[in-house]
């Protein structure tokens, strides 16, 4: 007996299946589970995925319902046997008698397109209507379908408790009325909008919204507006394969409390940064909609490239591709760029025929402090690739760390560049060579 | 040093004897600024200290700080209770532990810790250590952190049962925590059929 005591004082490992305990083992057992007061059985059940905690209802008559409790729900209507099933199981949850409050919701959803449209969509409405009833604070809804997109039900618009809002291949009609006093972070992806201000207008009635991200389809050429007087982070992307030549898509974000934007665009032909604040961490991959990046086509579109710059002019750090890289310098041999007078920290990547434009683009960052360079193609720099036509104000006075990602094959040319920084910048302390050392150099 | 190293019982029985000694290991403490091990409950010290007193009797003393861990108690606290405070919900061995934890995940006074990670993962990994004791514990742990309303507690201590139920068949939960199945067989299969996805033996 002492033996069966000794074994139950021993620290609960995971693997305790199949212990061999004996009848009268068992019996001297307390089952502690349970004693607790149902809240918290279903406490410890808000812990597991649903599918996990509706299991338990097979347990004992006592767990049976207990699920149901359980302020979260996640489901995918593709595990169960047809869409009839999947929505006979969730009216239970969302029964309207039930209404104990619902922390998170995470619904994927498929649908057959054999079945009647608008049969199918109508479970969603008072699915959402009760949840948001239930103060509910996190939604996140995935849709499957390419053909038919499920419709956001408007109830969501007014949800006074959301704090975190997901969607994925949904359509959002305009409303009247849209009021979210919570909502912290928006997640926007391949939404179908049925009016070209309703982003505008849910955006502006988040008045604590801190991060917004855009997932934009290839086929959707809405200029897009964003104006938030609380928004910190941003993350823009609308790329596409195909050529979009008579689009006039476009972004403009206006944001004073922005930190954090990053834009990986190839399709939008203008973009517009209003009252950015020096502070910002910007992540640019961005063309203008131009297929091909060259001389001709940024001339085509000066007018833009030169309304977009100053709207940047006060980020602290930049990271900036190589197709934005190319831009840029194509640019410059038009017109000058503003000063990025805050810019403290750069990182670029560029391809080898535009490693000319590194040092009239240094100098419009006065206070550099640290800059990486890292090359993208392949091509071997030449004796031509790089001159060291001028020496920034920055390398001068405040170049402190420079970062190099070149592939060092020995020449002559790649340590032009080396040297243009070692010998120019009195305050540099670090100079990191990231390289691939071919057999026949001497560096 | 020659301070730090006495026992805590043999200063106890000095101060009993000569209350000048007391004296003497205050200034030390305060001249040295290091905190006595042993003498915590009696150096002289800013913060306000609260007395918790037990269902079987045991008395323990700690800083406010601490105990507004628990939203019961700094409740209490706020609304004027100033004497100790009776929780006959907890007993002392429980009450120990809990302590324990409230002392550790007491937020200091300093830069926001919100982007330091290197902070959250050791104290994830105090927290899983901390929670290695026996089922007898983790459920009453389970109901002080409720009855005590101390939301990190609860969250720790639920979520390490669940880990115990998460991939398990019923009849393995059963086993694990003894419960009994008083299903009738036919009430069985209704649960099985209401629920059969959950079941569904190709997810």
């Amino acid at each position: 007996k002492t033996q069966i005591l000794i074994c139950r004082r021993v620290v609960l490992e995971k693997n305790m299946v199949g212990r061999g305990k004996s009848k009268q083992a068992r019996s001297e057992e307390l089952d502690r589970i349970s004693e607790l007061p149902n809240p918290l059985k279903s406490q410890i059940l808000s812990h597991l995925p649903t599918k996990d905690a509706v299991k338990t209802s097979f347990i004992s008559t006592a767990w049976r319902s207990l699920w149901l409790w359980v302020p979260q729900l996640e489901l995918d209507s593709r595990e169960f046997a047809d869409l009839a099933a999947f929505v006979k199981f969730g009216d239970r949850f969302f029964d309207l008698a039930r209404t104990s409050s619902i922390h998170k919701l995470n619904l994927t959803l498929e649908r057959n397109e054999d079945e009647d449209e608008d049969e199918d969509a109508s479970y969603l409405t008072p699915w959402i209507g009760a949840a948001v009833k239930r103060k509910v604070q996190h939604v996140h809804f995935r849709c499957c379908s390419d053909k038919y997109l499920y419709e956001m039900p408007k109830s969501l618009y007014i949800c006074e408790t959301l704090v975190s809002l997901e969607l994925y291949k949904m359509k959002l009609v305009d409303s009247e009325v849209f009021s979210l006093p919570c909502l912290k972070t928006l997640q926007l992806k391949l939404i179908w909008y049925t009016n070209e201000s309703t982003l505008e207008r849910l955006v502006s009635s988040c008045p604590v919204l801190e991060e917004l991200k855009i997932l934009v389809g290839w086929n959707d050429l809405k200029l897009y507006r964003v104006k938030s007087r609380s928004l910190k982070k941003f993350f823009f992307i609308r790329t596409s394969s195909a050529s979009l030549r008579d689009s006039v898509s476009g972004v403009v974000i206006d944001a004073p409390l922005l930190r954090v934007m990053c834009i990986y665009d190839n399709v939008s032909k203008s973009f517009q940064v209003d009252n950015l604040e020096h502070g910002a961490k910007l992540g640019l991959a961005l063309d203008f909609g131009l297929e091909d990046v060259d001389e001709a086509g940024v001339s085509s579109r000066r007018n833009r490239v030169r309304s977009f710059l100053p709207g940047i002019s006060r980020a602290s750090f930049m990271t900036i591709d190589a197709d934005t890289f190319k831009l840029i310098h194509d640019y410059l041999k038009l017109e000058p760029l503003p000063q990025f007078r805050y810019v403290s920290r750069l990182s670029v990547t560029l391809c080898v025929s535009d490693l000319k434009g590194l040092p009239t683009f240094l100098e419009s960052c006065p206070n550099l402090e640290v800059l990486n360079v890292a090359l993208n193609d392949y091509e071997e720099m030449n004796h031509n690739s790089f001159f060291a036509s001028v020496v920034p104000e920055c390398l001068l006075s405040s170049l402190k760390i420079v970062d190099l990602d070149i592939r060092i094959s020995g020449y002559a040319a790649e340590m032009k560049l080396v040297n243009y920084f070692l010998e120019n910048s009195p305050v540099l302390k670090t100079l990191a060579l990231q390289c691939e050392l071919s057999s026949s150099c001497r560096l | 040093a020659f301070v730090e190293n006495i026992p805590e019982i043999y200063i106890l029985s000095l101060l009993f004897f000569s209350p000048h000694f007391l004296y003497l290991l205050i200034s030390v403490s305060v001249l040295t600024m290091d905190p006595i091990p042993g003498l915590s409950k009696l150096t002289v010290s800013s913060s306000k200290k609260i007395v918790l007193n037990c269902s079987d009797g045991k008395s323990f003393e700690i800083d406010e700080a601490v105990a507004r861990k628990s939203k019961l108690i700094a409740d209490m606290i706020e609304s004027g209770c100033d004497g100790p405070i009776p929780l006959q919900n907890v007993t002392g061995k429980t009450l120990e532990k809990v302590i324990e934890y409230c002392k550790r995940h007491v937020v200091e006074f300093g830069p926001s810790d919100e982007d330091d990670e290197e902070a959250a993962e050791k104290l994830a990994i105090w927290d899983a250590e901390f929670i290695k004791v026996d089922e007898e514990t983790i459920f009453h742990l389970i109901l002080a952190a409720n009855y005590l309303n101390i939301e990190g507690l609860l969250s720790l201590t639920c979520k390490t049962v669940a880990d115990y139920i998460k991939d398990k068949t019923p009849e393995e939960v059963r086993q694990i925590f003894g419960i009994e199945n008083d299903y009738t067989p036919e009430e069985e299969e209704a649960v099985r059929k209401e629920n059969v996805w959950a079941f569904d033996p190709n997810q």
